[in-house]
């Protein structure tokens, strides 16, 4: 009762916010619309498209052509579901973190009756019960419903809302062992907005866990279909754009190159504008590496045993440093975090980056009213403010997986922190 | 990376230190700030004013105003066709402004314009502005400077302008043959004061604040008479909404020039004044840049005019540094003291939301009623000619712009008319304001961890017992309000309490709930003035202001008994102490977030708001019931002094000093129904202001402040158990 009834004011709030008259400020925020994702470009992608013009010709729409004709339909038959429609996804979406949640806390039960044998005594009061499990399931949904970055992208009718429904679906196919959901979603997510990619290395890691048997079998027959269900992908927008490869240029080339310099809650904007354009090229390498590749290989070999930390944390690190995050990203990552709510006793940074999200969050939009209405202010302010929310997020993150390691750390060598009668420092390495 | 990985950040010794002399370090930051305010009119912590644009190359043409003959025929024929003709009426000599501006070959334009009074019966108010321009003969109408006087009439409380408008005109006619302007100039006279600015203002720049539904952005797919979603439709009867978008109707213009870059205006009743005042302060506490500032003052000394800004005389010296700081003190203090309320104190208040830059010079003499100047009878009068070829400086240094005012600083107090404090000075006293509120939720923040048996690792030691599971569960829990106050108390709302075990004793829907339902109290007291009056008018036949004055105190009263049981009525159990830290904890943090996001933009309103509310906000601590007589007896003088800062208890007390340094002998009881009167007037301003000009004042403090000050009383009100 108590969980339908989440649903319901929920979802209320969101198609109220939508119906509200200040719903294009709401949809036109620098923090809620990217170019990537607002609502705006893509009603003008599928306005070009509807009058035989090719929206990617254009430097206006970035979405991929799978989004476009899925739209195209949707406006040309029914346009006034749109409103019930995203609001309807967000609240899938809710409910497919939901379940992952349940699932992946299973997975965690399990892998803790496997190390139970490892747990020194005084640590056993430590180990998690089901009632804190089913709890955590719970916050997650919550969280995904009641935040109010979500609740916004929601409102702000962004493609984002797609885009954490894809992802989703594909962790909720991961946690219950279904290869072909899992891959064609994360390919689908990949098509959409490229940073995904990432999470199929927690993916291929989570169906190996959860389908017993050959590892490396699973591994590869994951990697297997991911790269065939993405390269169908790419081919059937090929195939919507008349056999033109050339919407690659506008889609996976605008996320990478970063060519619009509007300013957003990320941290790339502020550096491309300032900087020499001769030096562009080994920047946007260093930034989309920092992105993209960076963190996946030593995390992925640090916390192989527990890939759903991985998945959180990629997702997290993947929304703060890609080319256009919005805080639909922010809020996607965010209700995924109560899952590890065990951990939260462990988290030093608390204080510090609750306050930081609360200030940034309440000065970002004040100073940018500062520096675009009132002229008074400037880049600097606005960049100020997103670059300590950026060191917030990643304050969060770190304290996070260091969390996890002082309880590993605990569980198996009790609570006293002494190496050979000597008190020793814990370092996240 | 250290700092993230060091385990012994959280080890106990600071958390230890912490609490015992968090109280200290919170005063100490109080009296840090307000010492470090009262610092900045020092010399030593002020700058003396400079020019970062060098394109404006102040003082640097040679002047040839010679118009100073016209601007007294013109003063003379204006006094004259008042009198004659519009001496009992409120309108403007629109056809003698047109015909004079017409015959110095402007291109000469007027703007109607119609107020349709958001509040009371709804008045209907209609006015006219005229305007030239006069064309840049160097370049194509890309670029405009504005020079403009309101129109006052002669039976008016304020001066006339009859001088402003006689010298504009001159200036128009000395300007008109000159080749050099590089710049459109516009010459306008609006007519009730700052509505007809702000709808020429608005008819300028098309604004038309029609906010689009959703269907609206859909366009060509939006097939008309699909039914959308329409929050009137089930309230048919009720006027929920201000339809403020409809209250000032700004017309069309029917001709334009470029964008704005600068705008002068004008306030002179006579030209034998003795010196000028030059107004700064905008709407919001907005301010023009310090360049344009400096401008204004050097040329009026160049031009041997006497100047002054908020009791800083140019005139005047300071004998000592004690006497300079003094005044430099006061200067501040009253430049803050008129930013607090937002209000623009002259038409230029209202360019600055368009990110136009402008100034007033009002012109004064000894008669002056902002309370006696000194030494101002050794002044000598000015002309018409001194005053045109101030006028024409400024005017052909803005001519020199290459772009928009964008160096030198645009958040600054002045000291005097030659030194300033810019925001980097004057933001430290309201940032140690805010770290100890922050502070002071920090200490609270480990406390209510501690007593929850582990706050880190190391107390995990203790985790051994049986018992201690209980308390480690618990920890757990007050950890889980860790993402919900990240994502703020919505999330907290649905959280339904069944799944709480009977050890847990912190149930976060509840707080969370009351916590959002006082902001939505002040959400909906945001919006009462317009219900308020709306009635007022219809059942008891009131004028909207003493409606919604006395809406507005029952309201107030009301809150005042009800908030405090808010929170049982939303629950069965008694109130936990943890609940109430945590409730504490997010109040405080509020409370410095709005401090600071406000003194962005306002300053004065922020650092105002700080002043008073921090000591609230220190002082306020969970009661726990049976702790003695001695601190029950603190805790009832603190609800006292929370009482005495409610919003509208400070509205009342300022208004009442503020009589009462006008009136200064009168009766105590006289003051204070003068002080009501003011009150009164105050708020219906405030509510009017913001409903026309998007003022904030009002709805900041009905929408943000109540509720914080509403929690505190809460905090203050209920008694809980010992954890």
């Amino acid at each position: 009762m108590g969980v339908i009834l989440k649903y319901v004011v929920a979802g209320l709030l969101r198609y109220w916010l939508i119906n509200l008259d200040y719903w294009q400020t709401i949809a036109n925020r620098v923090e809620i619309a990217t170019p990537l994702n607002s609502w705006k470009r893509l009603i003008e992608g599928v306005y070009l498209y509807d009058h035989n013009i090719n929206p990617y010709e254009g430097d206006s729409f970035h979405e991929s052509p799978i989004m476009l004709v899925f739209f195209y339909y949707i406006m040309k038959k029914v346009p006034f579901i749109l409103p019930v429609l995203f609001t309807f996804l967000d609240l899938l979406t809710a409910h497919l973190l939901y379940k992952t949640s349940k699932a992946f806390i299973r997975i965690l039960k399990e892998s803790q009756e496997k190390q139970l044998a490892e747990v020194a005594d005084e640590s056993k009061p430590m180990l998690l019960d089901d009632a804190q499990l089913k709890e955590s399931a719970e916050y997650v949904l919550s969280v995904y419903l009641f935040n109010p970055y979500s609740v916004l992208n929601c409102a702000g009718m962004t493609t984002t809302v797609i885009q954490n429904l894809l992802v989703a679906t594909a962790l909720w196919g991961a946690s219950s062992g279904q290869r072909i959901v899992a891959c064609v979603f994360i390919a689908l997510a990949t098509h959409q907005a490229l940073y995904p990619v990432l999470l199929i290395v927690p993916i291929a890691l989570i169906l190996a866990e959860v389908n017993k048997g050959c590892t490396k079998c699973s591994y590869i027959r994951t990697l297997l279909v991911f790269v065939l269900s993405w390269g169908f992908l790419i081919y059937l927008s090929a195939y919507i754009m008349d056999g033109s490869y050339k919407y690659v240029y506008n889609t996976y080339g605008f996320i990478l190159t970063v060519p619009d310099l509007k300013p957003n809650i990320g941290l790339f904007w502020y550096f491309f504008t300032e900087m020499f354009e001769h030096f562009r090229v080994l920047f946007v390498c260093a930034f989309q590496i920092n992105a993209l590749a960076l963190y996946v290989i030593p995390l992925t070999l640090r916390f192989k045993k527990d890939p759903i930390l991985l998945a959180t944390v990629l997702i997290a690190l993947s929304s703060i440093f890609r080319s256009y995050p919005c805080v639909g990203d922010v809020g996607f990552y965010l209700a995924l975090l109560p899952m590890w709510k065990h951990l939260f006793t462990f988290m030093q940074q608390k204080f510090i980056v609750g306050c930081t999200f609360i200030i940034t969050s309440a000065l970002g939009p004040t100073v940018w009213h500062l520096w675009i209405y009132s002229g008074s202010a400037n880049a600097n302010f606005f960049f100020g403010v997103t670059l300590s929310f950026a060191t917030a997020q990643i304050f969060l993150i770190t304290d996070l997986l260091f969390a996890y390691i002082k309880r590993e750390f605990t569980l198996k060598h009790g609570s006293s922190r002494q190496v050979d009668g000597k008190p020793a420092k814990l370092v996240l390495r | 990376m250290g700092l993230l990985s060091d385990p012994d950040v959280g080890s106990a010794k600071w958390v230890r230190v912490l609490k015992r002399v968090h109280g200290p370090v919170c005063f100490l930051c109080y009296v840090g700030a307000l010492v470090w305010f009262v610092l900045l009119g020092h010399r030593d912590f002020n700058n003396e004013t400079y020019f970062s644009e060098n394109a404006l190359l102040p003082g640097l043409v040679t002047n040839e105003f010679n118009a100073e003959q016209s601007a007294s025929q013109y003063y003379n024929e204006l006094l004259l066709e008042l009198e004659t003709k519009y001496e009992e009426m409120d309108v403007m000599p629109v056809s003698w402004l047109v015909g004079m501006m017409s015959h110095i070959h402007l291109e000469v334009y007027t703007h109607n314009f119609t107020l349709h009074y958001p509040l009371g019966r709804g008045q209907v108010f209609r006015g006219t502005n005229v305007y030239g321009i006069l064309r840049a003969p160097r370049t194509s109408s890309l670029e405009a400077l504005v020079v403009s006087v309101p129109y006052r009439n002669v039976g008016s409380h304020q001066k006339t302008t009859a001088a402003g408008i006689a010298l504009m005109l001159a200036f128009a006619k000395f300007a008109r043959p000159q080749k050099y302007w590089a710049k459109d100039i516009i010459f306008l006279v609006t007519q009730h004061d700052q509505l007809g600015m702000q709808a020429w203002l608005e008819a300028y720049h098309g604004l038309h604040n029609e906010n689009e539904p959703f269907h609206a952005s859909l366009g060509s797919f939006w097939k008309p008479g699909t039914p959308a979603f329409n929050m009137e439709s089930f309230f048919p009867n009720i006027p929920l909404r201000r339809n403020h978008k409809k209250a000032l109707n700004p017309g069309t213009l029917k001709g334009r020039s470029g964008s704005i870059q600068a705008a002068i205006l004008l306030e002179f009743s006579t030209p034998q004044i003795r010196y000028i005042e030059v107004k700064i302060e905008g709407l919001n506490g907005q301010l023009p840049n310090l360049d344009l500032v400096n401008l204004v003052h050097k040329l009026c000394q160049k031009s041997g005019i006497h100047h002054s800004f908020a009791k800083s005389y140019s005139w005047i010296r300071g004998r000592d540094s004690m006497d300079e700081w003094k005044n430099g003190f006061w200067t501040m203090f009253e430049m803050v003291l008129g930013q607090i309320d937002g209000v623009p104190d002259g038409n230029h208040g209202l360019f600055h939301r368009f990110g136009i830059e402008a100034v007033t010079l009002e012109g004064r003499d000894e008669l002056d009623p902002g309370g006696k100047v000194p030494r101002v009878n050794s002044l000598s009068f000015c002309n018409f000619y001194k005053l045109g070829i101030a006028l024409e400086s400024i005017l052909r240094s803005l001519n020199n712009l290459l772009e928009r005012f964008h160096q030198s600083y645009f958040f600054y107090i002045l000291a005097s008319t030659h030194r300033f404090i810019s925001i980097g000075q004057y933001m430290p006293s309201l940032c140690l304001l805010c770290v100890a509120m922050l502070i002071r939720a920090l200490s609270l923040w480990v406390t209510t961890l501690q007593q929850d048996g582990d706050y880190n690792d190391k107390q995990t030691k203790k985790v051994t017992t049986k018992s201690s599971k209980h308390k480690l569960e618990k920890a757990k829990d007050s950890d889980s309000e860790e993402p919900g106050e990240q994502e703020t108390q919505e999330v907290k709302k649905v959280k339904t309490p069944e799944k709480k075990k009977a050890t847990i004793n912190m149930s976060v829907l509840n707080i969370g709930v009351n916590y959002l339902l006082l902001h939505l109290i002040g959400y909906g007291v945001m919006n009462t003035p317009f219900i308020l009056s709306y009635y007022g008018s219809l059942y008891y036949n009131k004028p909207p202001e003493v409606s919604v004055y006395f809406g507005i105190i029952s309201i107030a009263v009301l809150l005042i008994f009800i908030t405090p049981f808010l929170p049982y009525m939303l629950r069965k159990g008694p109130i936990t102490y943890e609940e109430l830290s945590l409730v504490n904890i997010l109040v405080l943090t509020e409370l410095s977030t709005v401090c600071l996001s406000v003194a962005m933009q306002n300053f004065s309103l922020g650092f105002a708001i700080a002043v008073i509310y921090t000591p609230l906000a220190l002082m306020t601590s969970v009661y726990v019931k049976g702790s003695g007589k001695a601190r029950a007896c603190v805790q009832l003088l603190k609800r006292v002094w929370c009482v005495c800062v409610h919003p509208l208890v400070v509205v009342v007390a300022s208004m009442v000093a503020y009589s009462r340094t006008l009136v200064a002998d009168d009766t105590w009881l006289a003051t204070l129904g003068r002080g009501s009167d003011a009150a009164m007037q105050a708020i219906m301003f405030s509510v009017a202001d913001s409903m026309l000009y998007g003022n904030w004042l009002f709805n900041l403090t009905t929408s943000v402040i109540l509720p914080i000050w509403l929690i505190f009383w809460q905090i203050l009100n209920i008694k809980v158990d010992a954890p």
